[in-house]
């Protein structure tokens, strides 16, 4: 229990990190990478639904917490991405890297329209003058920067496979 | 109970994601004052050691850009102060030069020395002006007599200058009159020839141009009588002249273009 919690503050920092140290260093003229989408479709990919869910609504509500007045919106967007990617690694082959790209690109589009859409409240107007200019290359930039962590992620877990012999 | 707790945690799944979306969206309804209270303590856990430590960041690469920019500002002002300074001192220089050489019917042409040519013991330098400079015109520094004008290209000429073989002077000795021709010597210092026996040339006496060869006007420093030596064999005196002029360090010249007509040749 007590390395559970461990493991979970450890997470949680690392996540707060990526948020506020981490999206600073990397932001470019104003455009971070969704650090958080990446996160949460790490956790979802690679734990136990059981374990992923709660884990993902915690890290959820901890990237929400920096932006009060979207708080729950966040949460509730990140936490269905979760849910949603948790369902899908169930019915497809998600260990490949080209289908987790996919699954990221899908989540980012995903929370980028329904956190726009809700957070402007579907004012047209606005919201594609926000796509364009903020979610588009946020979206380009998350892609690129998950595919660098996915790709670690991808050849960390093969060296563990081959390490184990199973491969 | 504990069969409906045993089911509950069979099939928790669902009521993970139902009370998942349940409270999200219960936070989002709340009041933003009452959303910041629910957000407080997470941010005090979770960011403020993280923004504490991106407050210190930024401090500290605003501190080294600042530091950047003084230290290029320093090298800037160091530059500037450089160029004064030598302005300054160029600025003296031909003070001095003014103050020395009171000579209403000269105009004095300031230049800069460019090049020297040490391939033959400093005979020659090239000098350049802002205005035409003729061939054959007296060059003079604060200190007295430097050369004259060898050749011109407009603004820039070449000096032979006083201790070269190309440049000869008819002087004298201010204390005593007596009159000579100053040339460059193999040695050290000047020449003062053509000094017969019987006249009076004693060290330490001022040297001064005599006005007479032409190109040089009456009455520029030349140098100090260093040593004589009197061969009774001999017809003239040995007179070696320490010019006043630093040759290894020119600088700032002033060559002196007459007003009325060519004073020379």
């Amino acid at each position: 229990m007590v390395i559970r919690i461990f493991k979970f503050l450890l997470l949680a920092y690392l996540v707060t990190f990526s948020q506020t140290i981490l999206s600073n260093l990397t932001s470019i003229l104003g455009i971070a990478p969704n650090f958080g989408t990446i996160i949460i479709l790490l956790i979802a990919l690679r734990t136990e639904s059981q374990v992923a869910l709660p884990t993902s609504f915690a890290v959820a509500l901890i990237i929400d917490a920096l932006n009060p007045e979207t708080l729950g919106l966040g949460t509730a967007v990140r936490f269905a991405i979760a849910v949603a990617a948790s369902e899908i690694r169930q019915h497809i082959d998600v260990e490949q890297l080209p289908a987790q790209m996919y699954l990221l690109i899908g989540s980012e589009v995903c929370f980028q329209t329904l956190f726009q859409a809700l957070a402007n409240s579907f004012d047209f107007g606005t919201l594609s003058k926000i796509y364009l200019e903020v979610s588009l290359p946020t979206l380009v930039y998350t892609v690129v920067v998950g595919f660098v962590v996915l790709a670690m992620a991808d050849l960390e877990f093969k060296i563990e496979v081959k390490r184990r012999g199973l491969g | 109970m504990k069969w409906a707790t045993g089911r509950l945690y069979r099939n928790r799944k669902p009521f993970l994601i139902i009370g998942g979306l349940v409270v999200s969206l219960l936070l989002f309804a709340l009041q933003l004052d009452q959303k910041a209270f629910v957000a407080r303590p997470l941010q005090e856990v979770f960011y403020t050691p993280f923004w504490s430590i991106s407050n210190k960041l930024t401090a500290l690469v605003n501190v080294y850009n600042n530091n950047m920019a003084l230290k290029s500002e320093n090298v800037r002002l160091k530059f500037e102060r450089m160029t004064f300074e030598q302005n300054r001192l160029e600025n003296q220089r031909f003070r001095e030069m003014l103050r020395l050489l009171p000579r209403p019917d000269f105009k004095l042409i300031p230049a800069d020395v460019i090049a020297h040519d040490q391939g033959r013991r400093w005979s020659s330098a090239i000098i350049r002006a802002n205005e035409y400079i003729d061939q054959f015109l007296p060059v003079v520094d604060e200190k007295g007599l430097v050369g004259k004008i060898a050749s011109s290209t407009g603004t820039v000429a070449t000096v032979s200058l006083l201790i070269g073989p190309n440049c000869r002077v008819a002087s004298r000795d201010n204390q005593t009159r007596t009159l000579g021709i100053i040339k460059w010597n193999t040695g050290r210092g000047l020449l003062l020839d053509g000094v017969a026996v019987e006249n009076d040339v004693f060290p330490g006496d001022t040297i001064i141009s005599s006005g007479m060869g032409g190109v040089f006007p009456e009455g520029l420093t030349v140098g100090v009588v260093a040593k004589v030596d009197t061969i009774p064999t001999e017809v003239f005196k040995r007179v070696i002249i320490e010019p006043f002029v630093d040759f290894g360090a020119l600088d700032n010249v002033m060559v002196m273009k007459p007003l009325r007509g060519s004073f020379g040749n």
